[in-house]
């Protein structure tokens, strides 16, 4: 189907164009034949219905000759006296003596065979037999069923067809009733049951009879009937003069036909009428017209019943034709219109393929140039059209389509060749640009994958984009596993830093939510490889951020850091038993020093005194020195111990302000204490710790304010937390430097000039109890103006952690 | 010289030995030395000292172990003990007041005239 539509234009306006001619003369031709097969069915039913009219007049035409030919004896003046004189004689066994009797048997005689009857009887007034033609017994009663009596007793003249019995017929003669048997024989489809009797013994007989009349009295009647039954001669007279068939019944059996059985010589005698003849002819007692299966085959056929004088139906005439030769002239007929239809399908075929092609020849022509077009031909040769019809309309506008593509396709190739020429240049531009992004791509590659830390980087999703092969080997994953995984997937980290739980966010996860770098210090993380190993590590987070500052992933360098840890614990027991030690030599100097002060060895000079107090105060910065390393490495081992009391903040921070009065006081500094009103509420801290804090931020602001300063702490707060600021109006921390205040042993470089002493440990330290502790610190500060140092303490109080070592 | 107290200081380290010694003899203390924890333990049966300064680390027997045995003894069960060490964590300090020492002092936090004082405050009863 879909070919038939994907097929030309002309193929399938000439299919339309044959298929509705096709369908339109098929319908035609149908409906001639129907009406052609109906009237010659009905023509040829008419002329059957006719020819059984022609056969009843024949038959009517014979039996009046019987007629005529019994009146005619019966007005001869001699036979009526004859008779009469018969009919006088009152014994009848002297009748067949009389010569009377002799000659009037003659006369009938020669009138039967004349006339070719089957017999003539002579009867008396009673019904009885005086003379006949055949061996029939004088004195014996012929009736005809009641017929015989009925011309005598109404004195008439007429025909009738009348049953014979076989007992009257037997009376005649043997030949007779013998030749009257008719073989009761059912067809294929006579109606079953309708007469039980199986051999028809009667005879149908054509009779005729007229009573003798001498001086105006019946003195008997004469009566000359023709058998019926085998009888068919005038049958076959009637036929030769038509087609087709004819029959007598007698009942509903052929008693006389001129059918034959198919295919054999032989009379079909004694077959039965179809069913539905019985039903009309001897049931309902009409007449047949129509359509019936006789013996073997389909007829087109007449009935008409048979009436005996009491109007009885005793059988029936019948004529018919084969429909076969019906059937047969219809199949010349409608063979003639076939030939007639196709004959004008071919015609119609020609016609319209004359038609479409003279339609569809220049549109193919068109779709041909057209097509050379979309080739890109802009140079054919349209003839303009000749016609003025839409095909010559369409073949203008395509003439002129032409000309404009032709115009426009010339201005394009020129802007396409500008333009091609422009992208030449730039696919070369953008081809050294590859070139230079490859090489700096590979050269990124290279320095990833030559990294000794590991480098990971994460889309903002938090999945693993890129890595390299010392990451791979530090987590124990393949890089594949890695590629596309999510960050807690593949890096587990555990917090196990002990001083501070509340540090356990994920710095990765801190850094692109936050935007900020993170980097984490030794001795804060573990990561658990694939294998289930903790690895210490520490993590630098950098966000990657786009011009626009919009987040879209991180890096994140990890690197083992399993050495440093060990170096750093191996230093912290060092610095443990080192200080341990050094307490030794300098708690004996402490007290020899203080023996010597008290004169213990004698009274001291004025100088001698001055030169014990430096000693003195030289061997207290070191006991404070090595109490600042044995912190630091308290802090970093972990066991620091927190046991958090109730305690009075604002008095703790006075103690140590007076603790610092007399530099305080040497260098002519003002200090300020701004308490919050009502006074610092009472929490639960380690006091030892704070202090301690306190101790070092304090200090600092006046070792680094010049003399005439000011400084001070102000106390502030909020719903969970005490904020606590040590400001000061000193040197200030180089911004440059900022980042590294709370590093270990960090001094700024302008505090380093000063001279002044220091360890750079104090605020490691202060940081290290400060998160222990629950808070935060941070600062701001400006180079020359001054530094503000805040911390936070959480108001619900520090938790307590049971430890080895608490600070000194 | 019945009133005179005797002072048993139990310390591996001469120099500070020598110094405590020196400071309080010329306060009229009588001072017994011990150089380790045997010896301590020995001296504090048989010296009968009012008071013991005891130093922790040591050789040989350390001074939690000299505490024990001073403390298991009922002869010496009653003499105060003065801890004087250089270890300052709070576990040390806790674990010597649990063995009912007198006080617990840092070597380079105390004085001599403190620990003058100290000795004086739990020999006075």
């Amino acid at each position: 189907m879909a070919k038939f539509f994907s097929s030309s234009l002309n193929t399938r306006f000439l299919y339309y164009m044959v298929a509705i001619a096709g369908c339109v003369i098929a319908i035609f031709v149908y409906m001639i034949i129907s009406t052609f097969t109906g009237s010659l069915k009905t023509e040829v039913q008419e002329r059957v219905n006719a020819t059984l009219e022609t056969f009843s007049i024949v038959f009517s035409e014979s039996h009046d000759q019987i007629l005529t030919d019994v009146e005619s004896l019966a007005r001869g003046q001699d036979f009526v006296q004859t008779v009469n004189t018969l009919a006088a004689e009152k014994d009848i066994s002297k009748l067949e003596e009389l010569s009377e009797y002799v000659a009037l048997k003659k006369q009938i005689k020669n009138t039967q065979e004349a006339q070719g009857l089957s017999f003539v009887d002579i009867v008396d007034s009673k019904g009885n037999i005086l003379v006949g033609s055949e061996n029939i017994k004088v004195g014996q009663k012929i009736s005809l069923k009641g017929y015989v009596e009925n011309v005598i007793k109404n004195k008439t003249t007429g025909k009738s067809v009348e049953i014979i019995t076989q007992e009257e017929m037997q009376a005649h003669s043997e030949e007779l009733a013998k030749k009257a048997l008719i073989n009761r024989i059912p067809t294929e489809k006579s109606k079953q049951g309708w007469r039980t009797q199986e051999d028809e013994h009667d005879g149908l007989v054509m009779a005729a009879g007229t009573v003798i009349i001498n001086d105006g009295e019946v003195v008997g009647a004469i009566i000359g009937g023709v058998l019926l039954n085998n009888n068919n001669e005038i049958l076959d007279r009637l036929v030769q003069r038509g087609r087709g068939i004819a029959s007598l019944y007698l009942y509903d059996a052929r008693a006389a036909t001129t059918q034959q059985y198919q295919n054999i010589n032989k009379r079909a005698i004694g077959t039965l009428a179809s069913e539905e003849i019985v039903n009309t002819v001897y049931i309902t007692q009409k007449d047949f017209s129509g359509r019936a299966f006789e013996l073997d085959e389909w007829y087109l056929v007449a009935y008409q019943p048979i009436r005996n004088f009491e109007n009885e139906v005793i059988g029936s005439i019948a004529r018919g034709i084969p429909e076969s030769e019906v059937t047969s002239s219809i199949g010349s007929i409608r063979l003639r219109f076939l030939i007639i239809g196709v004959g004008m399908f071919v015609l119609i075929y020609f016609i319209t393929r004359f038609l479409v092609k003279s339609i569809t020849r220049p549109l193919k022509e068109l779709a041909i140039n057209a097509n050379r077009l979309s080739h890109g031909n802009l140079d054919i040769d349209i003839q303009p059209p000749e016609r003025e019809d839409e095909i010559g309309d369409l073949t203008h506008s395509f003439i002129n389509m032409k000309d404009k593509l032709h115009e426009y396709y010339t201005k394009l190739e020129a802007l396409v060749a500008e333009r091609t020429q422009e992208l030449r240049q730039k696919v070369r531009d953008l081809e050294i640009a590859r070139h230079s992004i490859e090489d700096e791509k590979n050269k990124s590659e290279s320095i990833l994958q030559n990294v000794g830390d590991g480098v990971l980087a994460l889309n903002k999703d938090k999945e693993f984009i890129a890595c390299n092969e010392a990451a791979s080997d530090l987590l124990d994953y393949r890089i594949p596993e890695i590629i596309g995984k999510d960050l807690d997937a593949i890096i587990n980290l555990k917090y196990i830093k002990l001083t501070d739980k509340n540090k356990d966010v994920n710095p990765i996860i801190k850094a692109i939510e936050t935007g900020n770098v993170v980097a984490t210090g030794t001795g804060e993380f573990a990561v658990v490889t694939k294998k289930k190993k903790g690895i210490p590590v520490t993590i630098t987070a950098t966000p990657l951020k786009d011009p626009s500052g919009e987040i879209h992933g991180g890096v994140v360098v990890i690197k083992d850091v399993t050495k440093e840890q060990e170096i750093d614990k191996m230093k912290s027991e060092f610095v443990s038993v080192a200080s341990h030690q050094l307490r030794t030599p300098l708690s004996a100097s402490k007290w020899f020093l203080e023996m010597l002060m008290d004169g213990d060895a004698g009274k001291l000079n004025k100088e001698q005194s001055e030169y014990i107090d430096h000693i003195t105060k030289s061997n207290e910065r070191m006991i404070a020195l090595v109490n600042d390393l044995l912190n630091v490495s308290r802090i970093e081992s972990g066991t620091i111990a927190i046991e958090p009391i109730l305690t009075d903040i604002d008095g703790m921070i006075e103690s140590v302000i007076f603790e610092l009065a007399h530099i305080i006081k040497q260098k002519k500094q003002k200090t300020v204490f701004e308490k919050l009103s009502g006074g610092t509420p009472q929490i639960k801290i380690d006091p030892k710790l704070i202090r301690q804090v306190f101790q070092n931020l304090i200090s600092n602001a006046v070792k680094y304010t010049p003399e005439g300063g000011k400084l001070g702490v102000r106390v502030s707060r909020d719903a969970k937390f005490l904020t606590f600021e040590v400001f000061d109006t000193g040197v200030g921390i180089p911004k440059s430097q900022q980042s590294k205040v709370f590093k270990k042993f960090f001094r700024a470089d302008n505090v380093i000039t000063l001279q002044t002493e220091g360890t750079g440990l104090g605020l490691y330290v202060a940081k290290s109890v400060v998160e222990a502790s629950g808070g935060k610190i941070w600062f701001k500060s400006e180079e020359g103006r001054g530094t503000n140092f805040f911390f936070t303490l959480p108001i619900a109080g520090s938790t307590r952690r049971e430890g080895e070592k608490t600070l000194i | 010289m019945n009133n005179k107290i005797t002072v048993l200081v139990v310390e591996d380290e001469d120099i500070i030995s020598k110094a405590l010694k020196t400071k309080l003899e010329k306060n009229d203390f009588i001072i017994e030395l011990a150089r380790n924890g045997n010896d301590g333990v020995e001296f504090a049966k048989t010296k009968k000292p009012n008071i013991i300064l005891l130093d922790l680390i040591m050789p040989k027997m350390s001074g939690f172990e000299v505490l024990e045995k001073l403390k298991a003894d009922p002869t010496t069960k009653e003499i105060p003990v003065l801890i004087l060490s250089n270890l300052d964590d709070s576990s040390y300090i806790k674990k010597a007041r649990d063995f009912g020492v007198a006080e617990y002092l840092v070597k380079t936090k105390t004085n001599l005239e403190e620990i003058k004082t100290k000795i004086h405050e739990y020999t006075k009863k």
